[in-house]
């Protein structure tokens, strides 16, 4: 399913994920074959001749029916099939072994939610799904590129130094726990070897590697060895 | 075999007496010379009409009775109205009949329209949650106060593994979403319930702590947080579902 991107007023990229119980259908089959509808009674005002059908324009054909026998339409009623969101079919989708028949193509579908789930005013793009990254780390650094989703590295590098500076806290915290101990033991020499440690601690943040990075991968790779 | 008969003039009126006496027996005629045997008749006696074997000359008055030899047991009697187009079962004074209908169009679906005002609970009828002589019909049901109008469990990338009256996830960051309805509410009045299954992010892993940040009535923007430090972070699934009237 092909996914929608924009930008928002705050400078972050939204990705718009439509659902599929929202795509029209005509009915859904079931595993057992059995075919659940929803059938609407046509009005005989709504039936014409074919031959006129044909010169409709769309718009006008759209609440019409054509080719159906005259016989059959003041006999009997005439019923169709009314396309909803599949979910209304079954109250939820998907369902294991279900089969919709489809009111409208997956591009109608998505064009359709980015008409009433974009807000106004916004510009948006429609984009394959295999562009949006599956490596969520830097989520917050997305951008909107052509047609596709692109990483900010400065953003990126922003996440990574966050994220450095939170693995070091239970680190850190150990340290001031045995610089206690040593002052505590007046053991000078351990103090000075305590205190030795923090300084790659304090460091990682500005880890050499960071600013170098030129990929979201590189960037993730870029760890102190105090870190791992 | 023997068969007695009773000639009566077309037009002639019978009386109450002859009425009572009047009996159609339909006969098997076989041809290997066994015994005949009563196969249906139809009694007319005053007022009424049965349909039976010449063992149920009784029944309702006022009534087409239609009932087989043991009437009162599990033996099965059957009204067969038989034919391709539509079937009207009337009643009520003349000029305001009721109708019921009964069609087999559009492959064996039956539909009885002049029962849809009066038995079967309405839309509104059933937002109302009121009436106690009304039957709902499944495709209302969601429209009591106490059902769920809109449900989903999604990832927090946004991709949606089930649900109902969702048309979109948006992802709009980490730890931060929202829920798009298909058919909205009918204000912002109405209650979201959300919930993260799974712990929070990376680097270290944390209790999740979700928060409904704001409401409209064809959305719902939510927050899952690091209940340890406040950061908004993505958690492994989003459980959700809403209340309230559409």
């Amino acid at each position: 399913m092909k996914k929608i991107i924009h930008t928002r007023a705050d400078g972050g990229l939204s990705v718009i994920h439509p659902v599929e119980g929202a795509r029209f259908a005509t009915c859904v089959t079931l595993q057992s074959g059995s075919v659940l509808e929803i059938l609407r009674l046509v009005k005989p005002a709504e039936i014409i001749e074919p031959a006129v059908f044909e010169k409709l324009t769309e718009d006008e054909a759209k609440f019409r029916k054509p080719a159906l026998l005259k016989e059959a339409v003041y006999s009997k009623p005439v019923y169709e099939r009314e396309a909803h969101p599949v979910d209304v079919f079954l109250r939820r989708w998907p369902v294991e072994g279900a089969v919709a028949n489809w009111a409208e193509t997956e591009d109608e579908f998505v064009a359709r939610i980015a008409f009433k789930d974009v807000p106004q005013g916004i510009e948006y793009q429609i984009v394959d799904a295999s562009t949006i990254p599956a490596d969520r780390t830097f989520r917050d650094a997305w951008e909107a590129g052509n047609k596709c989703v692109e990483h900010n590295m400065v953003k990126c590098r922003e996440i990574h130094k966050n994220n450095l500076r939170a693995l070091r806290v239970p680190k850190l915290a150990a340290l001031d726990v045995e610089i206690l101990k040593a002052s505590r033991a007046k053991d000078a020499v351990r103090v000075a070897e305590v205190e030795a440690m923090y300084r790659p601690l304090l460091d990682a943040p500005d880890f050499p590697a960071i600013s170098t990075a030129r990929t979201p991968d590189e960037l993730k790779a870029a760890v102190p060895g105090c870190l791992k | 075999m023997s068969y007695s008969f009773q000639t009566f003039s077309v037009g002639q009126v019978l009386t109450s007496s002859q009425m009572n006496q009047v009996e159609v027996n339909i006969r098997d005629h076989r041809l290997d010379g066994g015994s005949s045997l009563d196969m249906a008749a139809m009694f007319f006696a005053s007022p009424g009409v049965y349909i039976g074997d010449s063992t149920t000359k009784s029944g309702t008055a006022n009534a087409l009775n239609v009932r087989r030899a043991a009437a009162d047991s599990a033996t099965i009697a059957h009204l067969v109205i038989e034919g391709s187009a539509t079937h009207y079962i009337s009643f009520g004074p003349s000029g305001s009949r009721q109708n019921m209908v009964f069609t087999n169009d559009s492959g064996g679906i039956y539909s009885f329209p002049g029962f849809t005002g009066d038995c079967i609970a309405t839309q509104a009828e059933q937002e109302a949650g009121t009436s106690v002589n009304k039957v709902v019909a499944p495709g209302r049901q969601q429209y009591h106060p106490s059902a769920a109008k809109a449900w989903c469990m999604a990832q927090w990338d946004g991709n949606s593994a089930a649900g109902y009256n969702i048309s979109s996830v948006t992802d709009n960051g980490a730890g931060n979403m929202t829920i798009n309805y298909t058919t909205s509410f009918s204000s912002a009045s109405y209650v979201p319930l959300l919930t993260a299954n799974g712990y929070v992010g990376t680097p270290n892993a944390h209790q999740p702590m979700t928060i409904i940040n704001s409401q409209a009535a064809g959305s719902v923007n939510a927050y899952c947080a690091s209940s340890t430090t406040g950061a908004l972070q993505d958690s492994t699934y989003m459980m959700f579902a809403a209340f309230g009237d559409q």
